[in-house]
């Protein structure tokens, strides 16, 4: 459970409970130890920690060479290093010999905003999606996270966690909870014609898009934060999502092959199924540095942009 | 002279394990596909000395690992195990077709007597590393062994791999360089002139063991008698192509088909049967 507001001391205590019941659990770090609050585990643990420096390629090759004798490493790093860097040996050390590895990438998405591009990972759910056995997961909130890690821990498969900026709480207001695949929101329980299919940060958003739609239009939608991007349950999202007219998929990611192509390939698999579906995201440029409110508004994905989406599909009542 | 650890027994052994999978390589090479000849043949005698002196049995949990870092050159590992008896001789001719457990490159979850895969090359030396930390965790005296390429050893990740294996005092892990001076295109002088290997992994904080013939068990032997409390890399000078005479040092046989009056020549010069 989530306890202070600090969304890695929550993380790391978390994966110190985990150790304690298991012994296979290994941290390694790149240098980012700070970042993860890694010196926590490390004060417990220090047989169980190791810090390879700036060199992420090494850092997992080693992950995969420990989880071939028997144990749980974690890698922690950020999540355009994780994606990018080190993407020949996430593929072929650990993902091709299907080792028990957890990647975290923090950082993901705008969650650094003022540095700039090559710290704002919006294209690593894109590239990862192609490699076969990897699981993928982005937390809204710290209670998201900390299901995943004991989740990931027992499961014992390659997977990768993208963490951004997001909310310390549990995200209020849920209707089911389906803990490590999806979390599906709506105000009122009736059918919505307009459904948001949002993920990581961008849940707390469309979430209070969801209360000002009601509070000042009367327009009801549902918003489904996806926790596991892969594998996609694609049945238990067609289940939430047959009956609405709209569907818009926000998403921190590169539009170009993020969440959006996914469902648009879904909506086409599904023959009959006839949705206006529209896809919110980084329309395929690098991003930048600035605010974080001033980027959203830039790249349209603020909350008015939402907003005004939603209204003009459901035609302005 | 003097034998030195190596009985007489087991050095006629190796090398009659080594013939075998010299007329291995040749006799079960496909015609119609690439192998990867040079780098097969220059690292024989350490692989037959690795398996037979320094592994156990490939079945036995708990044991000493192997990583071939260049995997490229698995026909040659594949012919071993056959020789060792884990492989049928019909397996060696199902290389690289489809439904095989012998990979083009190996793969360790299609064939169990592999201790990791391999074939992007550099990856090989940081898995060594991973498996070292886990067997010193569990308190087991193992050794992990890997053999790299001395082209193999132009990625950045295995330097990144040599630094972290001296931070953390990895004395169960052994680097073998296959030295053959060859790569892709060309001598390594040329491509990518590697300096001196003796000073360069020492100034990383290992041991650097020398061996000026990586094709005389003896002096393999006695390189792996060597103790340290660092991590020990082995730089082994050997031949690329060795045992056919057309094929050494010749970088075409990098990688080529081997067909026709060469597939005659060279099963004549590696024919088991003849005198040693």
């Amino acid at each position: 459970m989530a306890k202070t507001n600090n969304l890695f001391l929550d993380y790391m205590n978390n994966i110190l409970e985990l150790a304690h019941e298991d012994d296979k659990i290994i941290l390694i770090d790149c240098d980012l130890g700070k970042s993860f609050k890694s010196e926590i585990f490390k004060n417990e643990f220090p047989e169980r920690s190791f810090n390879v420096g700036i060199a992420e390629q090494n850092a997992f090759s080693i992950a995969a060479g420990l989880a071939s004798v028997g144990f749980k490493p974690i890698v922690q790093t950020f999540s355009i290093f994780a994606s990018t860097r080190a993407l020949d040996q996430f593929r072929n050390s650990i993902c091709y010999t299907n080792q028990s590895v957890i990647i975290v990438g923090a950082k993901a998405s705008l969650s650094d905003p003022t540095a700039g591009a090559t710290h704002q990972a919006i294209d690593d759910v894109g590239i990862l999606m192609s490699i076969p056995n990897l699981e993928i997961y982005s937390p809204a909130s710290a209670e998201n996270l900390l299901s995943i890690m004991k989740y990931l821990i027992d499961k014992s498969v390659p997977s990768y966690i993208r963490v951004e900026n997001i909310i310390t709480n549990k995200l209020s207001e849920k209707v089911i909870n389906n803990d490590t695949s999806m979390e599906y929101f709506k105000l009122v329980n009736s059918i919505c014609s307009t459904i948001i299919i949002t993920t990581g940060s961008f849940t707390n958003i469309s979430i209070n898009v969801m209360r000002n739609l009601k509070l000042n239009f009367n327009i009801n939608i549902a918003v489904i934060n996806l926790i596991q991007l892969k594998p996609l349950d694609e049945e238990l999202l067609f289940y939430y999502c047959k009956d609405a007219k709209n569907v818009i998929v926000y998403e921190p990611l590169n539009t170009s092959n993020g969440i959006g192509n996914k469902i648009s390939s879904m909506i086409v698999k599904k023959a009959g199924w006839i949705v206006n579906f529209v896809n919110m995201g980084i329309q395929d440029t690098f991003t930048e540095s600035g605010n974080l409110d001033d980027l959203l508004c830039f790249y349209h994905l603020d909350e008015k942009s939402l907003v005004d989406k939603i209204l003009s599909l459901e035609g302005g009542n | 002279m003097m034998k030195g650890r190596v009985s007489i027994l087991n050095e006629t052994r190796m090398r009659s394990i080594a013939k075998k999978v010299r007329f291995d390589i040749i006799k079960y090479s496909n015609k119609e596909m690439i192998f990867h000849f040079g780098g097969e043949l220059s690292c024989v005698e350490i692989l037959v000395y690795i398996f037979t002196q320094k592994m156990e049995e490939l079945v036995k949990p708990c044991r000493s690992q192997f990583i071939l870092s260049k995997g490229h050159a698995c026909f040659s590992l594949y012919c071993l195990l056959y020789e060792l008896g884990y492989l049928k001789s019909r397996e060696l001719d199902s290389y690289k077709k489809i439904g095989t457990r012998l990979q083009g490159h190996p793969d360790m979850k299609k064939l169990k007597y592999l201790d990791f895969s391999s074939g992007s090359l550099g990856q090989g030396l940081s898995v060594g590393v991973g498996k070292a930390l886990g067997m010193r965790i569990k308190g087991s005296s193992k050794q992990v062994f890997i053999l790299l390429g001395d082209g193999e050893i132009n990625e950045g990740q295995i330097w990144e791999a040599a630094m972290s294996a001296s931070k953390y005092k990895l004395n169960n892990l052994n680097a073998i360089i296959d030295v053959n001076h060859q790569q892709v295109d060309g001598d390594t002088e040329e491509v990518m002139p590697l300096g001196d290997l003796v000073s360069k992994w020492e100034s990383f904080g290992w041991k650097a063991i020398y061996v000026e013939n990586g094709h005389n068990f003896e002096e393999l032997d006695r390189a792996f008698q060597i103790e340290s409390s660092k991590p020990k890399a082995y730089i082994i000078n050997t031949i690329k192509g060795k045992g056919i005479s057309f094929m050494e040092g010749k970088k075409e046989w990098h990688s080529n088909k081997l067909q026709g009056k060469l597939w005659e020549l060279a099963i004549e010069e590696v024919n088991f049967y003849g005198e040693d």
